[in-house]
């Protein structure tokens, strides 16, 4: 059973480029592409996949929004978020608001994958530079999560 | 014995005779007469009776010849003191003249003497003293000659007067032997003689040649007092007690149209329009006059017809112990100056209003590069090293070396991209909000700088324009700046803090403090930051306000009234970077 995928970025060139890559994969499927915040969260509701590589910058709802939305609804659904933005607010967002990884996106297609894999597999999946992030906001207790 | 009267001899005789018997009745020498007692007791009583007679004779004589001699003294004593007045006036004329003549040397004054002809007779020690010429040298001289006297009318017109008149005055220019001019008083009084022609003139001359050009002088500085105050143009007015106008400058006439003639004794405030019926300025006048003191800048404006402002000052004219003879007011024309300065407020407002709008625009245009450095560069050279790392996997061993290469260069670009866009205009202010991006600016000053930098406050949520957050976020990244720079601060805390008056943020540093009197000298230097972080928050109804002290740290306040700071957008709304 492949990993169901939902893609959500403005660009149609990271669209692309990970559509490409992911089809050549065997575990994998992508399921759906949305190109901002409330498509993707319809589409998530509808499609019910089991990863969503979450842009954080998107038109109408952040990824952010959009992540802490899905959460609420489907909280099985593991969301990474996949970024340019390396400021460490940002991680401690996505992971406020539900997000199970977080990569930037120049990161090696080696990388994507392992996190998806993890997290997938209901595990978390933080780049080596927000590992530290994550385990001080899990230090917060889960309270500061809820929102 | 006769009736005659006996001389003195006869009596002397008589006298001697009866002294004789007397001596020898006291002696015992009775016997020499015993022998003839009749003729004794006769002589004796011829004698008393002689003696009785010389006696009272000559006592008779006496009484005669003592009044006789008493007239004779007295006629004498008459003859005696009336010598001796005469000698003592004599003598005291002689003195009064010799005193009058050292008195006309005393004075000051130029006093001498001339006959009709004009030849100088007396020539005191004055007319030598400033004159130049010795009494020798100027007697017998003819004196107008001597002294090249000039007549402000003619000298014959003169003496036809002091003839007819006896005296004369007036002023003359003499010159004196060292050549200079000398201004006289004169006075010139005629003498006449015993038969009463006229003898000879007395001239005295008080010299005034300084007088005359102390009055020149003030005459001029009069003059020239008189011209400035004429062409002030502020008005001057002098009152007395009363208020009453006792004199007003051109300007003062000019400006509120009245007669120069006709307000003199003019009660001030019923002067005009009503204007002057100012009682606030009535009672600031009294107080002059009472305590004698004095007021600047007091302002009336008048509004009927065309709209003007004046400013007052007022001052005690000779101020004695207690209150004020006269008041000097000075009245400013600040209409145009009022005018003016609205102008100015108003240019100053919209150049505010421009500043600002500038600052907005190149606010937006930072975040609009940011946005496409990262939208578009960014993406695409994240893309491309994504995409270059997976050929380097896939490819030829040849080109591993050099796609890892330029997989290198491209991290690099990525990570400049990144600082760059986060200095043009950092993403999570308008994504998470202000309190979230001053926690990253505080991060990175914290790091760069090394000092520990907290950000305090309840957390994004409060509602902020977008304007509102860009000033906010750059006001503390210039107070950052200052703090690195000048504070050697070891903690710096940022508070954030909103109730239902507005929103505040502080920076407070523990470093060394500064002298804020400085930030009121507009600089350049350490003030000059806050300064124009001070004058944008001004100008959107804000506040900002510095405490500090040398060694005891600074704290800076910034304050945003609630009205003015209500969002235009939240912080997740519309696109993010």
């Amino acid at each position: 059973m492949p990993i169901r995928i939902l893609l959500a970025d403005d660009h149609t060139i990271v669209l692309q480029g990970l559509s490409r890559f992911l089809r050549e994969q065997e575990d994998m499927e992508v399921v759906g592409q949305a190109k901002d915040g409330l498509a993707t969260v319809a589409l998530a509701r509808e499609l019910s996949p089991d990863i969503v590589i979450m842009d954080i910058s998107m038109p109408g709802l952040s990824g952010v929004e959009a992540t802490r939305q899905i959460h609420n609804e489907k909280p099985k659904i593991g969301i990474i978020g996949l970024s340019m933005h390396a400021a460490k607010r940002y991680v401690q967002e996505m992971y406020r608001a539900g997000a199970r990884g977080y990569l930037l996106k120049d990161c090696d297609f080696d990388e994507l994958m392992a996190a998806i894999r993890a997290v997938a597999a209901g595990s978390t999946y933080f780049a080596g530079e927000f590992a530290t992030i994550v385990a001080s906001e899990t230090e917060r207790g889960s309270a500061a999560r809820g929102g | 014995m006769t009736a005659e009267k006996l001389t003195y001899e006869e009596m002397e005789a008589k006298l001697g005779e009866a002294q004789e018997i007397l001596h020898a009745l006291r002696h015992h020498e009775v016997d020499a007469i015993v022998g003839d007692r009749d003729i004794a007791l006769v002589r004796l009583q011829e004698v008393e009776e002689a003696l009785h007679k010389a006696k009272a004779e000559l006592e008779e004589r006496v009484v005669e010849r003592t009044a006789e001699l008493a007239k004779v003294n007295r006629q004498l004593q008459e003859t005696l003191q009336s010598q001796k007045r005469i000698q003592q006036q004599g003598e005291r004329s002689a003195r009064e003249s010799r005193e009058h003549a050292e008195l006309l040397d005393l004075a000051h004054d130029m006093i001498f003497v001339h006959d009709m002809d004009g030849r100088i007779v007396f020539w005191n020690r004055g007319a030598e003293l400033t004159y130049g010429w010795k009494r020798e040298e100027a007697i017998g001289q003819l004196s107008h000659e001597l002294l090249k006297t000039e007549f402000a009318e003619p000298l014959l017109r003169i003496t036809a007067r002091i003839i007819k008149e006896g005296w004369w005055e007036g002023e003359l220019v003499r010159t004196t032997r060292a050549g200079r001019q000398v201004t006289v008083a004169a006075r010139w009084a005629l003498r006449r003689d015993a038969e009463g022609r006229p003898a000879a003139i007395l001239e005295i001359d008080h010299d005034i040649t300084a007088r005359k050009q102390a009055e020149r002088e003030m005459t001029e500085a009069w003059r020239f007092a008189e011209s400035i105050i004429d062409t002030m143009q502020e008005a001057l007015v002098v009152l007395d007690a009363q208020l009453r106008i006792i004199s007003a400058n051109r300007s003062f006439h000019e400006t509120f149209g009245v007669d120069p003639q006709q307000i003199v004794g003019q009660s001030l405030p019923t002067l005009g329009s009503g204007l002057w019926a100012d009682s606030a300025l009535y009672h600031r006048l009294r107080e002059v006059l009472m305590a004698g003191g004095s007021f600047e800048g007091f302002e009336i404006e008048c509004n009927g017809g065309e709209p003007k402002a004046f400013v007052l000052s007022a001052r005690p004219i000779r101020p004695p112990a207690h209150g004020a003879e006269r008041i000097l007011l000075v009245i400013q024309d600040v209409t145009l100056c009022k005018r003016q300065q609205r102008v100015i407020e108003a240019d100053k407002e919209q150049l505010g209003s421009l500043t600002e709008e500038l600052l907005m625009i190149e606010e937006r245009q930072r975040r609009q590069i940011a946005q496409a450095l990262h939208d578009s560069v960014g993406q695409s050279l994240a893309f491309s090293k994504r995409e270059l790392n997976l050929l380097r996997q896939r490819g030829p061993e040849e080109v591993r070396g050099r796609l890892q290469e330029v997989c290198a260069q491209l991290d690099d670009a990525i990570k400049h991209t990144r600082d760059l866009t986060f200095e043009l205009s950092p993403s999570t202010l308008y994504t998470l909000g202000l309190q979230t991006a001053l926690e990253e600016l505080a991060e990175q000053f914290a790091e760069s700088e090394g000092f520990h930098c907290q950000v305090e406050g309840p957390g994004d949520g409060i509602p902020l324009s977008e304007q509102v957050r860009s000033l906010l976020y750059r006001a503390v990244r210039e107070l950052l700046v200052n703090v690195a720079k000048h504070a050697e601060a070891r903690n710096v805390r940022i508070i954030l803090d909103h109730d239902e008056q507005g929103f505040r943020i502080a920076v407070q540093d523990d470093g060394k403090g500064f002298d804020i009197s400085i930030l009121k000298g507009r600089g350049k230097g350490r003030g000059f930051g806050m300064l124009s972080v001070r004058e944008r928050l001004v100008h959107i109804g804000g506040a900002f306000a510095v405490e500090s002290e040398q060694g005891q740290g600074t704290k800076v306040t910034m304050t945003i009234p609630i009205d003015c700071g209500q969002p235009s957008s939240w912080g997740f709304e519309g696109r993010s970077t």
